[in-house]
């Protein structure tokens, strides 16, 4: 019987997590044997099945991979994800962090990406700074969203995570201080860098050279934790779409020479986000909320808003718990009046196509069920019905605006050590 | 129990290569499940002592800046001193039940949390509790915990900073 590549992965990460389980056994008082102390290393993974009927749609979890879920298969690759983290204590001040993570890509294969590896210094309990390509935490849930024991749902909701800038790798600094406010801890974070990642829009491609200035404040006690973060893109390489512009600019029409200065006038292209978010637990109950706004100046220029609520219950092993998110990215740009001569259509129909390049209106409701088998594995289950017009995790061949509604089941089992 | 499931497992290679019967497939499949375990059975809860060295400047500690130290958020005694906990592996589970009404896995999963974002790593292990009040001996700043029947009444090199009551 031939086994395709998709099943072959899967087998292998069940392979993997088998051994993983032998390397590191039962909880002993220090590391393995064969670990030296300063070393510790932690493994994750992901073996996720993901189903769903809808004709003619094909889902994904992230732009970072390609549409993989299709109509009446059952997919491997989305949520199946295998990771390592390894972190080298060299004294009290310094030590040194990798984090590696193989999954489906944007060009569909699974070689290891290096996710994190920086040095940090830590002068103090309340000071601490990093170097390299850190992690990024200015939402709850961001800076772990690959390690599927960490969150209580399936994956963390692709409305707010997976739909628009890929950035999942940040090379710079940042610095983080912490103390004691009000009775809680308060903390701040500044970072500086470059940011980078993948995507699959209408071909693979890497993002990179993007600079970030972000600032992150926050508050926990005890059950309680709020963040706030404000972070500014510079977008490097924009495509000024100058061509179109040269066009427009070349009629003689003064509509058409407003929208092509509308074009040039994109001189220093931004994006700016701007997030909330607050994890309160009260006895078995657990909810995490998430807001988040984006402001571009580019063109056409985008409004956007995501949001996510997640409500949990434990009871014993089991906590069910529900989810909504919903994500809006609108292009705005004003529109292109010439007059209906047959020889202009094709210019107007380009203006209108790169007006609307990208837009997103999607919303989900989710419900599910995790199950901590033990305190390293669990197991779970989840109904995603997802109502979208437009979405960056969607492709099918309906008009832009008309319903692509879906529902997907996956279960899944993570693992963490 | 560890035995038995590498048993299981070679068990399986050896009936897959002898017989070749088992399909690859199943074999890799047996060889993931058969290593997840259930939860063991848990043991006797009773009160927990927050203990540390008896030099060490601290009389005693709210259950916030014990959570703030175990959970890794500020490390730090009052005293302004760097406070080093020590996870007491025979009494994790009880421990953390009253410190935070966590299971098991709701910590790994909380540590899963903070190991990714790079702030702190979990505590240092002790297998159990004699080798947990060792510790404490050696170091000033260490703080741990260990079942209340356990502490030794005429230990004067540590002292009791917070009694937790069984959940």
């Amino acid at each position: 019987m031939k086994i395709s590549l998709r099943h072959q992965i899967f087998y292998a990460l069940l392979l993997l997590i088998g051994l993983t389980h032998l390397a590191f056994a039962e909880e002993t008082a220090s590391n393995p044997s064969w670990l030296p102390d300063r070393l510790k290393l932690n493994a994750f993974g992901t073996i996720g099945a993901s189903y769903h009927d809808e004709e003619d749609l094909t889902y994904r979890r992230s732009v970072e991979q390609p549409f993989i879920v299709e109509a009446n298969k059952i997919d491997f690759a989305s949520d199946s994800i295998l990771g390592g983290l390894a972190t080298y204590q060299f004294n009290d001040q310094f030590s040194s962090t990798l984090q590696l993570v193989t999954r489906e890509n944007a060009w569909g294969n699974w070689k290891p990406r290096v996710i994190n590896a920086y040095v940090k210094y830590a002068p103090t309990e309340d000071l601490q700074f990093r170097f390299g390509r850190v992690p990024v935490d200015s939402n709850l849930g961001v800076e772990t969203r690959y390690a599927g024991f960490a969150y209580t749902n399936i994956r963390p909701a692709p409305d707010l995570f997976g739909l628009l800038a890929p950035y999942d790798k940040f090379d710079g600094m940042d610095a983080y201080y912490r103390h004691p406010v009000a009775t809680g801890i308060g903390f701040i974070r500044l970072n500086a860098g470059k940011v980078a990642g993948e995507r699959y829009v209408s071909q693979s491609e890497h993002v990179k050279d993007n600079t970030i200035f972000g600032i992150l404040a926050g508050w926990n006690k005890n059950n309680l934790e709020l963040r706030a973060s404000g972070s500014v893109v510079n977008i490097k390489n924009f495509n000024t779409f100058n061509p179109l512009a040269d066009n427009l600019a070349a009629l003689p029409f003064a509509d058409a020479q407003a929208r092509a200065q509308d074009i040039y006038d994109v001189n220093d292209p931004k994006i700016n986000i701007f997030s909330m978010s607050a994890e309160y637990e009260i006895q078995q109950w657990k909810i995490q909320a998430v807001a988040a706004k984006i402001k571009t100046n580019t063109f056409p220029t985008y409004h956007g808003e995501n949001g996510v609520l997640l409500v949990s219950y434990r009871a014993g092993n089991f906590t069910p718990y529900a989810m909504s998110a919903y994500s809006k990215l609108i292009p705005e740009s004003r529109s292109l009046n010439l007059p209906p001569a047959p020889e202009l259509a094709p210019l107007t129909q380009a203006y209108a196509d790169v007006s609307k390049v990208l837009r997103i209106d999607q919303s989900t409701l989710s419900v599910g069920m995790r199950y901590d088998i033990n305190e390293h594995y669990d197991l779970k289950f989840q109904i995603d019905k997802i109502n979208a017009s437009d979405s960056a995790a969607i492709l099918s061949s309906r008009p832009a605006g008309s319903d692509k509604d879906l529902t997907l089941f996956t279960i899944a089992v993570d693992f963490f050590y | 129990m560890m035995e038995s499931v590498k048993n299981k497992i070679l068990r399986g290679f050896a009936t897959s290569f002898c017989f070749k019967k088992v399909t690859f497939q199943y074999l890799i499949s047996a060889l993931g499940l058969a290593c997840i375990s259930p939860y063991s059975t848990a043991s006797f809860a009773e009160d927990i002592a927050i203990i540390t060295n008896a030099d060490n400047a601290n009389k005693e500690i709210t259950q916030t800046e014990a959570i703030n130290i175990f959970m890794g958020r500020y490390r730090q005694f009052a005293d302004g001193k760097a406070a080093k906990p020590i996870d007491n592996i025979a009494a994790k589970n009880n421990f953390y039940t009253a410190l935070v009404n966590k299971s098991p896995a709701e910590i790994n999963a909380y540590w899963a949390r903070l190991i990714f974002s790079g702030r702190t790593q979990p505590p240092e292990k002790a297998t159990n509790s004699n080798d947990t009040i060792d510790s404490i001996i050696k170091e000033p700043n260490a703080i741990s915990y260990v079942p209340i029947s356990q502490l030794e009444k005429n230990n004067h090199k540590i002292k009791v900073l917070l009694v937790l009551e069984a959940k």
